[in-house]
């Protein structure tokens, strides 16, 4: 084989990898965070109890959860693909973890966008082939997202209006990156964003008096696009934001953001709350200072939260896990505290180890010195008398 | 002859005793931050009456990893983080003398500069280099921002941050804060030789004295 055959080969070996290569290109950085959990729950006889831990969603996964039950008696379990830490106990029980969690923040993954780079009725075809029976579950009307609801006409006539549409039919022809962004800039031009104390409000009474945080942001987001049949539910988690070098952790905030189901792919988060501190990327970017607690199906009230298949959180988000306060469900009062750091990976103590090493070397020629020299002074006689 | 031997011997300590510090004072003067790594040890941003203070007080190495420990000064706020040198990475101190790092990366300087068209991380985004040159370069971020670095005695420097204009900057070799591992070995290694030496010259002693009664 000659030479030039051989450039020749290695130059079309490193067309064919660049190609595949990109496809699945993406600008990544990986974190792991290291939760720590301080659950109180106490309740009259036995319970059952579900402590949310991440799930495993396309851009994180909980590696281990490392928990001891430090007053009380009972029996622990732990998913950490659906997420969440199971204790079986009576009365009363106080339980303590270090959950691991990694995320990978991702940014212009090619492998997403050549997902959304098709068009609506292509994308809604293959969704509900890869859904099957539980397509219908996640785009049809809930509690919170409820478009059944009369004053959801008005809004939608008014996202038409304002995208120069005349039906949602003409949507199927646009490509669904382009849908999810139409949708988010309508609901941002429709809120102004201020942080709303009291609870999680209705949608629609949010977009008429045309103010929202996170909650509303993300509801209307997952109205609009529940209602077009794009499959979307909804993270509450955490964005760690600046470090406390005093308490050592993170300040973190509450948050939450709406998810889109994309084949192949599984579920991608898209920002769009418009507010300081917050990610105004793509669907499918992701900030390594996003954690995901919490898939909300926005089905439910927390009176009917089933507590022994379920994990226990809010959905009127008057109680967020991780506050100090207590949330009172059924006959259990539960305590969830939570904080974040990053996972511990470099020792900087030995250096004080070794700081305390060199004293001793530098005390123990000194020591065998001096011992030397008396024995030699003793063996020489110099401490004899004349 | 008795206190001759005598008032050597307390010479010899006393010169050992001296060594001790020398010989740590030489192992410091060693042991300091590769020349090759120049880094801004002190940053001011100002715009109006706003500013942010940033100031490097040591630098470490850890794992034959080089870590400078910054001080961020924002409206009376004081935050202690840890940046890994070249890499950018930022290492938050965890408490009981452990580092983790926190995913994301300064983008206050940069070593070298990197290439036109590559993708770097910054703070929890990322950025693409563009027009490179001998002064600097531009980096355009994932939210469309241009930010420029200009080239300062060897070390690539912020321009703006966050609408403030760099006003201040340091650029320095830092003295590393000494290695004590490889202290702690020279001196084991120095101070065995010395006690070596010491036993042998008391043994030459003894055969000395051996030798001259037997005369």
């Amino acid at each position: 084989m000659k030479k030039t055959q051989v450039y020749i080969a290695f130059a079309i070996l490193a067309l064919v990898v660049s190609i595949f290569t990109q496809n699945i290109l993406a600008f990544k950085m990986n974190v792991t965070y290291e939760l720590h959990y301080s659950a109180e729950i106490s309740g009259k006889g036995q319970f059952i109890i579900n402590i949310p831990i991440p799930p495993k969603l396309s851009w994180q996964e909980t590696l281990n959860v490392n928990g001891t039950i430090s007053k009380g008696e009972g029996e622990v379990y732990y998913d950490l693909v659906k997420g969440y830490v199971r204790i079986n106990s009576r009365n009363y029980v106080k339980y303590d973890a270090k959950v691991y969690t990694s995320i990978t923040g991702t940014y212009s993954s090619k492998d997403v966008l050549k997902k959304l780079n098709v068009t609506l009725d292509e994308y809604l075809a293959e969704v509900r082939k890869d859904l099957g029976e539980n397509y219908v579950k996640l785009v049809g009307p809930t509690y919170w997202w409820n478009y059944t609801d009369p004053r959801f006409e008005f809004f939608l006539k008014d996202f038409l209006e304002d995208n120069n549409i005349t039906s949602v039919k003409e949507l199927g022809k646009l490509r669904i990156s382009e849908v999810v962004s139409m949708i988010r800039s309508y609901v941002a031009r429709k809120l102004n964003y201020m942080p709303i104390s009291g609870g999680r409000q209705n949608v629609f009474e949010a977009l008429n008096r045309s103010l929202g945080d996170c909650s509303e942001y993300s509801d209307a987001f997952a109205v609009f696009s529940r209602y077009i049949g794009i499959p979307t539910l909804r993270c509450i988690g955490y964005v760690a934001n600046e470090w406390n070098s005093k308490l050592k952790e993170y300040d973190i905030i509450g948050h939450a953001w709406p998810i889109i189901y994309v084949s192949g792919v599984g579920w991608i988060p898209y920002e769009v709350t418009v507010g300081p501190g917050y990610l105004k990327g793509s669907p499918g970017d992701v900030s390594p200072k996003y954690i995901c607690l919490v898939i909300d199906e926005g089905a439910k009230s927390m009176e009917y939260l089933d507590l022994e298949k379920e994990v226990i959180y809010d959905p009127e988000e008057h109680w967020v896990p991780g506050s100090s306060s207590a949330v009172h469900i059924d006959n259990l009062t539960v305590t969830l505290e939570i904080t974040v750091k990053p996972k511990p990976q470099i020792e900087i103590h030995e250096e004080i180890r070794a700081n305390s090493l060199s004293i001793l070397v530098m005390l123990f020629p000194i020591i065998t010195t001096i011992m030397l020299s008396l024995a030699i002074m003793v063996t020489v006689g110099a401490f004899r008398e004349h | 002859m008795n206190i001759k031997v005598m008032l050597m011997l307390i010479a010899i300590v006393l010169a050992l005793i001296t060594s001790s510090p020398l010989l740590y004072g030489l192992i410091f003067k060693i042991q300091k931050v590769p020349e090759n790594i120049v880094i801004p040890t002190y940053l001011l941003f100002k715009q109006n009456e706003s500013t942010i203070e940033f100031r490097i007080t040591e630098i470490l190495t850890i794992n034959l990893k080089t870590f400078a420990k910054m001080v961020k000064t924002f409206r009376g706020e004081i935050t202690e983080y840890y940046v890994e040198i070249p890499s950018r990475k930022i290492y938050y101190d965890l408490g009981n003398g452990v580092l983790g790092f926190s995913g994301i990366y300064t983008i206050l300087w940069f070593n070298k500069e990197p290439a036109n068209g590559t993708e770097i991380p910054l703070l929890d985004f990322y950025g693409i280099v563009v027009n490179v040159n001998e002064t600097g370069f531009t980096v355009l971020n994932y939210y469309g921002d241009s930010l420029y670095y200009a080239k300062v005695d060897g070390v690539f420097v912020l321009k703006t941050y966050n609408g403030l204009v760099l006003d201040e900057v340091i650029v320095s070799s830092p003295r590393e804060s000494i290695n004590l591992d490889i202290a702690a070995l020279a001196l084991l290694f120095a101070y065995a030789t010395l006690s070596l030496g010491f036993y042998l010259l008391y043994r030459i002693y003894v055969f000395r004295k051996e030798v001259l009664s037997v005369e």
